[in-house]
């Protein structure tokens, strides 16, 4: 859903076309999440369906088109910006099916599995401040709240390891 | 090979005797170099204070050595371990880090005062470090009358006085919102990227994120260590985020 | 019923904490136990050495029933008006010497029958009473000083009259004055005679004492002996009253100090739901729980105490007191007292831990210091009443003004007490050039100065004790020295050869002036300087500025011919009447300049050589001397060995005698001594305590001074600094606040004159702080490098 509303969005502050809007959504989310041109035209394609974006006059003769939204595209992006984030269904995260499986199938090193788990978020939640160093709070604020969003992720994940460990080991003094 | 400027060696900490006997810390190895930001985590009860106690003098290892730059702490009379205090190790605690009689200047200048220094000099330098952390316009304040962060940051600057070479932060962001931890966190990163070097105890890893290297505590020994290779040189190329969004 | 109920739940909390902190609870026991101790103790000991009042009339009357003095011509017309069967017997009480071995000792001669009516006013300890003219009986004091034995011959110096030592005579009132008892004489009396009379079966002593008193006569009747206050049972009362302040500050700060350290969990309780009066409550029942624990052991040490100090008693207060009693009711009201103050010094700080907003007490913060302008206005309003309090005590009689010195007392100690966290306050802002420790304890005090105000009032109320007892002191020594005896610094010769005497011993002592001491007389009798419309008389003596130089009095401005007009001595206003010896006046004098401290006995005025002539006056011998004396004073206060050079000097020369100040002791200041140094250790207790209490708030300031490099011995310098500081502010306060009700008691005694004693205040506003400031660094442990969990 979100790429959808995502150049929605975009659109709604000024008509782009194509190219245009795959620069700009890649900008605003610090680089961080790359689109191919291809996902954005059936992107926009599927919203035209759906009468949420128009073009705007004719094809240009490179074969960009301008598109701009509609006044139901409008509704549909403020009724997106209304609703929050409802809860959403068991996370089906590999991590956690790996973890759960390893549990549930008694394999031999589940504490090292957790470690190297744990190095390796770590890791990356290191990298992510390392960003967070050389970002503008002021310019630069969506990126630093989208590396805010990953550092408070990552963080979860390193409680939740702990949290399997410190459980593993209860299981194992009661046994 | 840089040079380290406190290294554990084999040292360990057992609180009481006989069958009450508790070792809150295993011989352990730490090699801590010029420059870095160490970050210690663990559970509670995992020794990462007993650690910092003991690379700071505030406590003596049951067996093992602390040596801060060439100097075992173990053989320092209390005096040389003032004098220690004084001049090479900056301690940041959770809260009451700062005398509630003395202004934040005069808390700041308060290492230096004790070392002899003049009384105007060691303000004027108290001044620069409340500079550094960006509280020079509150001098003047008592504790009393700054917010918990801002009295953070005058015991960070505390901490920085002078020509510290270490300092040693025992939980600085546990008392503090996240957004303020980071202040606290980020200054102890710019402390080091200016050469000097820090050891953090948090449970927190987002704040731990910012160290050069974190070091995982379980049970009083040293489980993980994140980071190890030297730090990175500012500016140079982090590899590219990748993410995947989850789209549907 | 529900809210004991409530009470119990809470109460049980309280008493918990009292166990848990035993050493706490242990020194709020032994601060109330303290003045109760004081309280029982002198309450007892005064019960024994203040007289009954039957004891009372006794020493006051004898066995008369009337005690009448006045103008001689006055008392002679009223006693023709008593009634048929009156027994009248006079006793007269005059300035005297005993000339014995080469000796001239200044004592008090009683001339009347000593073993008659007057027996009671004196009383007779060893041998008889004298009966004729030729028999004396001497005090313990003179028979010690001299080394007389009963049946040894010895001269009366004014007449030169020998006489046999018969009995020994002692003023119950007064166990060490120097008294000599002898039968009613002729001669020439310079002192006061009174009259006791005995009147007969049925007479009204009220009605004929009103007869005699419009006759002119100042009359005593036993009726109203009774009502008179001793200046000991004032000073006790005032000293006693400012003890429980002292107690109730120090109980109230170990309490603030206790609920300090709990703020979070009288927080909780009242997030729980206790209420004020709960958590107020609570507190209150174990105070009193504590403090009836205080007072009964402070009621078994202060009766304990005086049973030990009981076999001393006569010694110390100079009389021969009564048997050991101890009043139920004294212990019951210091008891209740002691539990009455604990409860009121609890209920303070509980209330104030009760009234904190949940949200601060949760927090652990404390509470925005209260803007302290407003207590300096109220210091000083409390001040002015305490000062028209003591006012109001010097014109009431009885309880009242008993009460008023008291309310004085206890509002100047408020009054300066509550200037204090201003002062505090004050001095932290001008701290920052200071040393660290003083900077730190400064302000830490101006900081916490809700919480060191009352710990600056303990101490100021302590020290007041002792200013207090030291002004006592003073004025009580200046009084007693006026009236007896000679100045340290004089040296009198007496005797036919005084003149070639005082030669010789100005030649071997450090002798500054000597001239000789001549009395004025008309038509051979000497005369006498009186104050103008008053009974109180001296004698006159012939001199110049040399006399004066040796009295210790410089005439500021000489009259126009180099000469002295007149100067007044001792407590005499500007103006007398000379007056010959049946009290005719003949003449008036004006002083050119006062002196309160010329010692010589009875001396009132000294007259110039050219005044002689004028009013038609010869020079004749002073009294206390049949012939020539002469008046030496040295460099300095004489010592033992030069009177004994000065006494073998005399004897060389026959007839010639020396008197000295320093042959007649003063027990009272011994007892008041020792009153000053008891109430300076209590003082110094009281600082001791009262900071250690303030030291508890900067316990986290120590570890962190560790962690920042603070050299161990710096928490000593700091705990010194602390006490130093709070010392010296409570003692400077204590200056105001404790001269206050000295000055209200001594002033209200007509026999004493107020001395401010600056030596002994400078030194003990001084010393004490330094000495604070030594016992804290001492007893201060250097603090511990390590940071405790």
């Amino acid at each position: 859903m979100s790429v959808r509303h995502s150049l929605l969005a975009l659109l709604a502050e000024q008509p782009a076309h194509g190219y245009g809007l795959k620069s700009e959504f890649e900008a605003n989310t610090g680089g961080t999440w790359p689109l191919n041109v291809g996902q954005v035209y059936t992107t926009l394609r599927r919203l035209e369906r759906d009468g949420l974006v128009e073009p705007v006059g004719a094809e240009a003769h490179d074969g960009r088109q301008t598109w701009r939204i509609t006044r139901a595209g409008r509704q549909e992006l403020t009724s997106w910006f209304a609703t929050p984030i409802a809860s959403e269904p068991p996370s089906r995260d590999e991590l956690a099916i790996k973890v759960l499986l390893a549990v549930s199938t008694d394999q031999k090193d589940v504490s090292g599995l957790l470690q190297a788990q744990r190095v390796a978020t770590m890791e990356r939640l290191q990298s992510y401040t390392r960003h967070k160093r050389h970002a503008d709070p002021t310019r630069e604020l969506p990126w630093l709240l989208l590396l805010d969003a990953l550092i408070v992720q990552a963080e979860a994940e390193i409680k939740w390891l702990d949290l399997c460990e410190a459980r593993l080991r209860q299981r194992e003094e009661r046994a | 090979m840089t040079a380290a400027v406190l290294e554990l060696i084999g040292a360990n900490r057992v609180h009481g005797t006989g069958r009450t006997a508790v070792e809150a810390l295993k011989p352990t190895n730490l090699r801590i170099e010029r420059g870095e930001l160490v970050a210690i985590m663990g559970p509670s009860g995992s020794g990462k204070s007993t650690l910092l106690s003991l690379a700071g003098a505030l406590d003596r290892p049951t067996t093992g050595r602390v040596l801060l730059g060439d100097r075992d702490l173990a053989t320092l009379s209390p005096r040389d371990v003032a004098i220690m205090r004084r001049r090479l190790v900056g301690y940041v605690f959770q809260e009451l880090n700062l005398l509630p009689g003395l202004t934040a200047r005069e808390n700041v200048a308060l290492p230096l005062e004790l070392d002899g220094v003049k009384l105007a000099a060691a303000r004027a330098q108290a001044e620069a470090a409340l500079g550094e952390v960006g509280l020079a316009r509150l001098a003047d304040r008592f504790p009393d009358d700054l917010s918990s962060g801002e009295q953070q940051r005058v015991a960070v600057a505390r901490a920085f006085v002078g020509s510290r070479e270490i300092v040693l932060a025992d939980e600085p962001t546990g008392a503090l919102d996240s957004v303020t931890g980071e202040v606290v966190m980020r200054l102890l990163r710019a402390h080091c990227d200016g050469g000097a070097t820090a050891v953090v105890v948090t449970h927190d890893a987002s704040h731990a994120g910012w160290a050069d290297r974190v070091v995982f505590l379980r049970d009083g020994c040293i489980v993980e260590s994140v980071g190890e290779e030297a730090p990175a040189a500012p500016g140079a190329a982090e590899p590219a985020l990748r993410i995947q969004g989850r789209e549907s | 019923m529900s809210l004991l109920r409530r009470l119990r739940a809470m109460a049980r909390v309280e008493i918990r904490h009292l166990v848990g902190a035993p050493a706490r609870s242990a020194l709020i026991a032994a601060l109330i136990a303290l003045p109760v101790a004081a309280l029982a103790g002198a309450s007892t000991l005064l019960g024994i050495v203040v007289r009954t009042t039957p004891e009372r009339v006794h020493q006051n009357l004898g066995r008369a029933d009337l005690r009448v003095a006045g103008a001689p011509a006055r008392v002679q017309r009223a006693l023709t008006q008593l009634p048929d069967g009156a027994r009248i017997e006079s006793l007269a009480l005059s300035p005297e010497y005993l000339e014995v071995r080469g000796l001239k000792l200044a004592a008090a001669l009683a001339a009347g029958q000593i073993d008659g009516l007057a027996a009671g006013i004196l009383r007779i300890t060893d041998g008889r009473a004298p009966r004729g003219a030729d028999e004396v009986a001497l005090s313990p004091v003179l028979i010690d000083v001299a080394g007389i034995q009963l049946g040894d011959r010895v001269r009366l110096a004014t007449d030169g009259r020998d006489a046999t030592v018969v009995g020994t005579v002692i003023d119950p009132e007064r166990t060490t004055r120097a008294v000599i008892a002898t039968v009613s004489t002729d001669a020439p009396v310079t002192g006061a005679t009174t009259y006791l009379v005995a009147l007969p079966p049925l007479a009204d002593p009220a009605a004929t004492a009103a007869t005699l008193r419009d006759a002119g006569a100042q009359v005593l009747t036993a009726t109203e002996v009774g009502d008179t206050l001793g200046l000991e049972q004032q000073l006790l009362f005032v000293l006693g009253g400012l003890g429980f302040v002292e107690a109730a500050l120090v109980v109230a700060a170990a309490f603030a100090v206790g609920l300090r350290r709990r703020q979070r969990e009288v927080g909780m309780l009242a997030a729980t739901g206790a209420g004020r009066e709960d958590v107020v409550g609570a507190i209150l029942v174990s105070a009193g729980m504590i403090a009836i624990a205080g007072s009964l052991l402070g009621v078994a040490v202060g009766v304990g105490a005086a049973g030990l100090l009981y076999p001393y008693l006569d010694g110390w207060t100079g009389r021969l007191v009564g048997p050991f009693e101890v009043s139920p009711i004294a212990l019951l009201a210091a008891m209740s007292m002691g539990v009455l103050t604990a409860v009121l010094a609890a209920a303070w700080p509980a209330r104030t831990a009760a009234r904190l907003p949940i949200r601060v007490a949760l927090s652990g913060r404390r509470p925005p210091p209260q803007p302290s302008g407003s207590w300096v206005l109220l210091g000083v309003v409390l001040v002015a009443l305490g000062f028209g309090l003591i006012v109001v005590a010097r014109y009431a009689i009885g309880t009242t003004a008993l009460l008023a010195t008291l309310g004085g007392a206890v509002l100047g100690v408020f009054g300066c007490g509550a200037c204090s966290p201003w002062l505090l306050e004050q001095m932290a802002c001008v701290a920052s050039r200071l040393p660290l420790p003083w900077r730190l304890a400064v302000r830490d005090a101006g900081r916490f100065r809700s919480r060191n105000g009352p710990v600056v009032t303990a101490i100021l109320a302590g020290m007041a004790l002792s200013v207090t007892v030291a002004a006592a002191l003073a004025s009580i020594g200046e009084g007693d020295g006026g009236w007896t005896t000679l100045r340290d610094d004089q040296l009198r010769v007496n005797g036919p050869a005084a003149a070639e005497a005082g030669r010789r011993i100005a030649a071997a002592l450090p002798v500054e002036a000597r001239a000789p001491l001549r009395a004025a007389y008309l038509e051979g009798e000497p005369i006498r300087a009186r104050v103008v419309g008053s009974q109180e008389h001296g004698w006159v003596a012939i001199g110049d500025a040399g006399l004066l130089d040796t009295l210790g009095a410089t005439v500021a401005e000489p009259t126009t011919d180099g000469q002295i007009a007149a100067v007044a001595l001792d407590a005499f206003g500007a103006d007398a009447e000379l007056v010959t010896r049946d009290w005719r006046i003949f003449a008036t004098a004006t002083a050119v300049d006062r002196r309160a401290d010329v010692a010589v006995p009875g001396l009132a005025f000294v007259l110039a050589e050219t005044e002689l002539t004028r009013h038609g006056l010869t020079a004749g011998p002073a009294p206390g001397s049949s012939s020539a004396s002469w008046l030496l004073r040295l460099a300095g206060p004489l010592t033992k060995p030069q009177l004994e050079r000065a006494r073998s000097i005399a004897t060389e020369l026959a007839g010639t005698s020396v008197d000295a100040g320093l042959l007649h002791r003063s027990a009272p200041r011994l007892m008041y001594s020792i009153g000053l140094l008891l109430s300076l250790v209590t003082g110094l207790l009281v600082l001791g305590v009262a900071t250690a209490l303030t030291a508890v708030e900067s316990r986290n300031d120590q570890v962190i001074l560790a962690t920042v490099g603070a050299a161990p011995s710096l928490s000593r310098a700091h705990a010194a600094a602390r006490a130093g500081y709070l010392g010296l502010l409570g003692c400077l306060l204590a200056v105001p606040a404790g001269l206050l009700p000295a000055f209200g008691i001594m002033t209200s005694v007509a026999s004493v004159t107020f001395v401010v004693p600056w030596t002994e205040i400078v030194v003990t506003a001084l010393l004490l702080p330094a000495v604070a400031y030594l016992g804290a660094w001492c007893l201060t442990r250097p603090a511990r490098w390590a940071r405790p969990a």
